[in-house]
């Protein structure tokens, strides 16, 4: 099984859009005139520092309320009204809305599609001569174009939203009830967001987004289970252009993922010429839902109506947070209890079924390969016979296609089913690195990469570089990697793990920890379903299902003194690579 | 999975040898001659376990010895390249000297070692076994 450290996707290839929305959805290309950018672009350089706030990727900037990242919903305290000079914006936005909701009053009609694009057209017609009349446009006049996702399955809003909007109403007393939360983000290039639903409790009714700056592509995904006919789409994928406006009401708001993809070009509209990214402001308007409580019909996007902690009023951010850390302390109360009990064992549930429970998402992620295996399996010979021990998702028998002859093996029959159906002919079976079903000096070559750090004794390592060396020829090679105690980002490792010996386990080694692999809540549904019932916990802060795995970490000369001392091996070279031990090895005799 | 990945597998645990193929699905698919491979592996066949194997399969049969020269007995070597890297075992059972049972499935041998008590009753080592280590 391997583990090689986070492969960030640096670049995606860009795929083509269909340009098609998912129900509910609205994008007006041109909303803005350039004028218009260029003067709201003036605006947010205005912003001083330290009104932005960074996250991990890009920076946000809230007006109204603060959206707190951590859990996922909004502050109490009202921060004031939105900033003046998005008015002109928000008022064409509603104006917008209006002509939707008008059609929609009048009974959604077969063509109801076309009406709806046709009639936003036209408004966005008068709005935009308007700006005409205000500055005589030099600039060739952009023509809007309108694309409409067609109503939702479920017509009407959920009931919470029509309570929301008669309070708002009462508010405001417009025609359309005020956004009264906006949020500033800025991309940079190649930065993407990851596939999340807005948390239905937190916000209610159509979100409302406007790009300046660049453009970008924007994808909506949902699994087949939730689609009604096995025809329905499960992913849309548009071209969304700077100073065009998106909105997500309906079905697209509460029952679709969406996500920017990570890269820095985009095929544009017309799906062939490759459109370079820029700089992207987004300005997103939302409305705060005050009671937090959705009641929505799509009850598996929705945070109310799941089992994680619930938003309450007043303090919510102090209580939430002390639910988090009460549910944290009582998790491992529940593990150290199991564990010390003999309940549960390490390596057959932190290993053996953790990796069962997380195979699909785990199969998805894993593809880079790191320099060293590589060109360790390229100065093999094509004859050479290699074994893959612990190969995983089967990555580098992938690399291997060369090779007449190789073989795979890895304690994970879910894995060796994905991997099977990946490569046709390759070689597989389910063994266990301390038990390897071949007879002595079979392979010329042997690698195996991020495995013996989930064994969790040091004898049960040691049986496992015993086995590898074993089944090599005199003269064959072998290639190990393991995790490093001397982590480059403790902070984001480390820290976040729970260490064996705090769980006041018998026997715990030092440099023994469970480390958690998150299925992220835009990861597939049936994976994330997969992984709950094999033993996942939802974790509401990182909002996913996480899945702890066992590792022991390797600290300073531990891995090169245990090959060192099967006393039948040459160890070629030793090495440290980003938060990894690894070591060349030929076996002498 | 190929019947050279057979003629090299034992059992986990005991490293017992020949596990005894029982093919219930075989599926043969043609790949390019490569007598080099061949040469560069035939030294490590066990052979009178391939040529049992070969013949339970109906593969055809082998010679009693090993080939020496790809030039000379070329139909010996197409046949061994067929045997090794062209049939492969879909669906069927490996049987140790022991009496152990590993189920082939999908072409993935699952070589999980049951539990000590169940799987591999400690057995006085007949001839047939070789105890590697």
């Amino acid at each position: 099984m391997q583990t090689a450290q986070t492969p960030s996707v640096v670049s995606n290839p860009p795929e083509p859009p269909t340009q098609s929305l998912p129900r509910g959805a609205l994008l007006v290309e041109n909303f803005l005139s350039e004028r218009e950018e260029r003067s709201l672009l003036a605006a947010v350089a205005q912003l001083g520092d330290e009104q932005w706030q960074r996250l991990a990727h890009r920076r946000v900037c809230h007006f109204g309320y603060v959206f707190n990242y951590l859990t996922r919903t909004f502050e109490s305290e009202r921060l004031g009204n939105l900033p003046r000079w998005t008015d002109r914006v928000v008022e064409r936005i509603q104006r917008v809305q209006s002509v939707v909701e008008q059609i929609k009053s009048a009974g959604p009609e077969a063509d109801s599609r076309l009406a709806v694009e046709a009639a936003v057209l036209r408004c966005m017609h008068s709005e935009l001569s308007k700006d005409e009349l205000h500055c005589s446009r030099t600039a060739a006049t952009h023509e809007p174009v309108v694309r409409f996702g067609g109503w939702s399955d479920v017509l009407m809003a959920p009931p919470n939203d029509v309570t929301e909007l008669a309070a708002a109403m009462q508010r405001g007393g417009s025609v359309q009830p005020a956004f009264d939360q906006l949020t500033i983000n800025e991309y940079e290039c190649g930065v993407g967001l990851r596939a999340h639903v807005d948390t239905h409790s937190s916000f209610w009714g159509a979100i409302a987004s406007v790009s300046l700056g660049s453009s970008c592509a924007f994808e909506f995904r949902r699994d087949a289970v939730h689609t009604k006919h096995a025809s329905d789409p499960i992913q849309h994928v548009v071209f969304v252009p700077r100073c065009s406006l998106l909105i997500m009401d309906g079905e697209s708001r509460y029952a679709w993922n969406h996500f920017i993809p990570m890269r820095k070009n985009d095929y544009g509209a017309d799906g062939r010429e490759l459109i370079n990214r820029g700089t992207r402001i987004s300005l997103t308007f939302r409305h705060v839902r005050h009671s937090r409580q959705c009641d929505c019909k799509w009850v598996a996007f929705c945070d109310s109506q799941s089992d994680t902690p619930k938003g309450s009023g007043g303090d919510y951010k102090s209580a939430s947070s002390k639910m988090i850390e009460a549910a944290r302390q009582k998790h491992r109360s529940e593990l150290s209890e199991q564990l010390r009990s003999g309940h549960l064992r390490l390596e057959e549930h932190f290993v053996h079924k953790a990796y069962e429970s997380i195979a699909p998402h785990f199969d998805d992620t894993r593809f880079a390969i790191w320099p060293r295996v590589r060109r360790f399996l390229s100065l093999l010979d094509k004859d050479a016979c290699c074994i893959d021990i612990g190969c995983g998702n089967g990555k580098h028998l992938g690399e291997m296609a060369g090779h007449v002859f190789k073989f795979g093996c890895d304690a994970c029959p879910t894995l060796m089913s994905i991997t099977r159906s990946k490569i046709q002919l390759a070689q597989l079976g389910v063994a266990l690195a301390e038990n390897l079903p071949f007879r002595n000096q079979s392979f010329d070559g042997a690698i195996c990469i991020a495995v013996l750090h989930h064994l969790s004794s040091a004898s049960a390592r040691l049986a496992a570089l015993r086995e590898m060396a074993r089944v090599l020829t005199i003269g064959g090679k072998g290639i190990v990697y393991v995790w490093a105690r001397e982590q480059e980002h403790e902070h984001k490792t480390i820290d976040r793990w729970i260490a064996l010996s705090d769980l006041g386990v018998d026997g715990a080694e030092n440099n023994d920890y469970l480390a958690p692999w998150l299925v992220h809540v835009g990861a597939r549904e049936d994976w994330k379903a997969r992984a709950l019932e094999l033993g996942g916990e939802w974790d509401h802060t990182r909002r996913g299902v996480k899945v702890y795995r066992y590792y022991h970490l390797f600290e300073g000369d531990e891995l090169v003194s245990l090959v060192q001392s099967l006393g039948n091996v040459r160890v070629c070279s030793s090495f440290y690579e980003r938060s990894n031990w690894g070591c060349v090895f030929e076996r002498v005799y | 999975m190929r019947l050279l990945t057979h003629n090299f597998m034992c059992s986990p645990r005991t490293k017992a040898y020949p596990l005894r193929l029982v093919p219930a699905e075989i599926e043969m698919i043609e790949s390019a001659y490569n007598p080099g491979f061949v040469q560069h592996v035939l030294p490590r066949i066990e052979w009178e376990p391939l040529r049992a194997t070969a013949l339970a399969c109906g593969l055809g049969e082998l010679p009693p010895s090993p080939p020496q020269d790809p030039n000379v007995d070329e139909d010996v070597w197409r046949l061994l390249h067929r045997i090794l890297l062209d049939t492969h075992v879909k669906e069927g059972i490996l049987v140790s000297p022991s009496g152990a049972e590993y189920t082939i499935h999908n072409s993935i041998p699952n070589m999980l070692p049951k539990t000590a008590a169940d799987a591999e009753p400690k057995h006085v080592p007949q001839a047939t076994d070789i105890m590697d280590e």
